[in-house]
């Protein structure tokens, strides 16, 4: 699947579960020990479908506003210091086919 | 068995789709001949640590009782970790995070031994291990190394490429592509000259034998340290609850008695010698990287923190996971220790462990490094080097423990050392002295030049195309010639293309990356 982006967090966030659940999009949770004592535990997986990417959008761009600790990865590689318009648009190409080799 | 072979069957063993999906969005399965260790030539070598890290699994399988699903991956994040993905735990094992910690090791022995005595020392050692039996390897290898110390010619650049790679690998992981390469470039500029002569540079990087016993400790300790954080969690204390009660005894104890703090400071004179005698360089360099002053002020603060933690020992006001963590790397090594009585052995095996947590912590601290200057973190973590801290506590507990009641003494955490006095004298002395070594070539210069790096205007929002070519067919190659003035008007890749077509970026990274190491022992010659 290469519609899936990741969220690292530092602690659990119930408030981040409880948007992602009401967006009915497929999402997985995953805790996790990292060897090098990194404090990030817990990881989402989200599936950016075409019909959520507003929402998506919205609920990261919160997310980030609301934790500093968090992080924002596709295919391994962080989303740093992008606008609100960028992982938009990023979500967008994601979700859509035109980026596949 | 061939690389390929070997490569698919780990992944056979592990198949799972959710696992998988993780993997891809996470991780990068790579080729498996990249990087220093150019695997399809020395298949040999890989196949014999993956089957040792195989070998040590199953033992603790039937150990515990408790099967364990295990993915093998090279990530540029370099982080082996245990997941818990419905209600499975799935075991993460780092191969490029084991085998560039074995670079930093080697290299500080081979500074570390600048006298005929160090190097035969080194050859001893390597003779024990052999007639240990422990590690399969041959004798006549161990023989064929042969020590001069007058030719011996070590710079103080020799760790630069590695701590410049890692800071690559960062850059790179964030996004920022142009960094990473003149980053990787500026290790094609170190006068290898002065690094290199013909001895050294095949001791350096043709001693497979010395480098496949470190990989194999290094692997087995993260191995353990996970199964660990995994008996913590299924065993709900049962088995375990008097070691985890053993650690925060000891814990306890290192932070009620400034005894600890007394010999820590006994044996850490020279780290407090390299931190005064540079820390007013940092400060200078902080300073003529033209930060604003918050960021300065910042990094100044978390520069003075980070030398106070290192010359006190204290383990207050951490958090339950942080203790986790002691635990499981005591216990770790008490599962090691376990199975040998052989001093060299012991010796061996803590000193590397103490190592490698060094090597660790220097990553750490330069991705921490970064984190600041680009506004993501305002602080350092110390974790590590509590780690590195509370093994060393341990030691020191066992050279106190004589004077202590018994009751006490039988709550050390590392209750599988048993040595005399003079063994752990000599056994503290030895580890504190390389790690000096490892403290100031290549921890103090990693924070040094991972500060200056930032000088020069590294980062940018975009990529500069002139380093790929194809970008038609989005197949990118690197090149050398980042400062060719002649190529300086290539169009540029916004960070949203950089993104989704970051498979192909890895790709050619690790390419360029792989050209970039090979140069730098061409160079030598």
């Amino acid at each position: 699947m290469k519609n899936q982006v990741v969220i690292e967090l530092s602690k659990n966030d119930p408030e981040l579960v409880h948007e992602l659940s009401s967006l009915n999009i497929p999402f997985e949770k995953c805790e996790g020990k990292y060897f090098d004592a990194d404090t990030l535990i817990v990881t989402f997986i989200i599936s950016v479908l075409p019909t959520v990417i507003t929402q998506t959008t919205n609920i990261i761009i919160a997310a980030i506003q609301r934790n500093k600790d968090i992080k924002i990865k596709y295919r391994g590689v962080e989303m740093q210091g992008l606008s609100k318009e960028d992982i938009f648009e990023v979500l967008e190409r994601i979700s859509s086919d035109d980026h596949k080799e | 068995m061939n690389v390929e072979s070997a490569k698919i069957s780990f992944l056979d063993r592990n198949e799972k789709n959710n696992v998988n999906f993780y993997l891809n969005n996470n991780y990068h399965l790579f080729n498996s001949n990249y990087g220093r260790y150019q695997f399809s030539e020395n298949s040999n070598f890989y196949n014999k640590i993956t089957q040792n890290i195989i070998n040590i699994l199953e033992q603790y399988e039937q150990q515990i009782g408790v099967s364990i699903r295990t993915v093998f991956v090279y990530s540029l994040d370099r982080n082996s970790k245990l997941l818990k993905i419905n209600d499975e735990f799935i075991l993460i094992l780092d191969l490029h995070q084991i085998f560039e910690y074995v670079e930093p090791i080697y290299l500080s022995q081979i500074i570390n031994a600048n006298s005929v005595n160090n190097y035969v020392s080194i050859q001893k050692k390597l003779k024990e291990i052999v007639k240990n039996k422990k590690y399969d390897i041959q004798e006549e290898l161990v023989n064929n190394l042969s020590f001069h110390a007058s030719e011996i010619l070590v710079s103080p650049d020799i760790c630069a490429p590695i701590f410049l790679n890692n800071l690559a690998d960062i850059l790179f992981n964030y996004g920022y592509v142009d960094a990473s390469i003149v980053c990787l470039n500026s290790i094609l500029n170190i006068d290898k000259s002065l690094v290199y002569n013909d001895f050294n540079k095949s001791l350096l990087f043709n001693n497979i034998t010395y480098k496949s016993i470190l990989t194999n400790i290094i692997s087995a300790f993260i191995v353990s340290h996970e199964i660990n954080h995994l008996l913590v969690k299924i065993d709900e204390g049962k088995i375990i609850e008097e070691r985890y009660c053993d650690t925060l005894v000891t814990i306890d104890f290192i932070n009620r008695f400034d005894i600890f703090l007394d010999i820590w400071r006994h044996y850490s004179l020279h780290i407090k010698y390299i931190i005064d005698l540079r820390q007013d360089q940092l400060y200078k360099t902080i300073k003529s990287c033209g930060f604003g002053s918050n960021l300065q002020s910042t990094l100044e603060r978390e520069l003075n923190k980070l030398f106070e933690t290192w010359l006190n020992i204290s383990f207050e006001e951490y958090s339950p996971d942080f203790y986790e963590e002691l635990f499981c790397d005591i216990n770790a090594l008490n599962m090691m220790l376990s199975s040998t009585k052989d001093m060299h052995m012991i010796t061996s095996d803590i000193s590397d462990i103490i190592y490698m947590l060094m090597a660790q912590e220097t990553h750490n601290i330069q991705k921490s490094i970064v984190n600041i200057i680009l506004g993501q973190t305002d602080e350092f973590s110390f974790v590590n080097i509590k780690r590195i801290q509370f093994i060393f506590s341990n030691l020191f507990f066992q050279k106190i423990s004589k004077h202590l009641p018994t009751e006490i003494k039988s709550c050390c955490a590392l209750n599988e050392l048993t040595l005399s006095d003079t063994e752990l004298n000599d056994m503290i002395t030895g580890i504190i002295e390389q790690l000096c070594v490892m403290f100031e070539n290549y921890y103090i210069a990693a924070i040094y030049n991972s500060i200056r790096f930032f000088k020069n205007d590294v980062i940018h929002n975009e990529i500069n195309a002139v380093h790929f070519c194809n970008s038609n067919k989005k197949s990118f190659v690197f090149t050398d010639c980042v400062n060719n003035p002649s190529v300086s008007d290539g169009c540029r890749i916004s960070p949203i293309d950089f993104i989704v077509m970051q498979e192909s970026f890895v790709n050619a990274y690790l390419k360029y990356r792989r050209y970039v190491y090979k140069n730098n022992i061409k160079q030598g010659d």
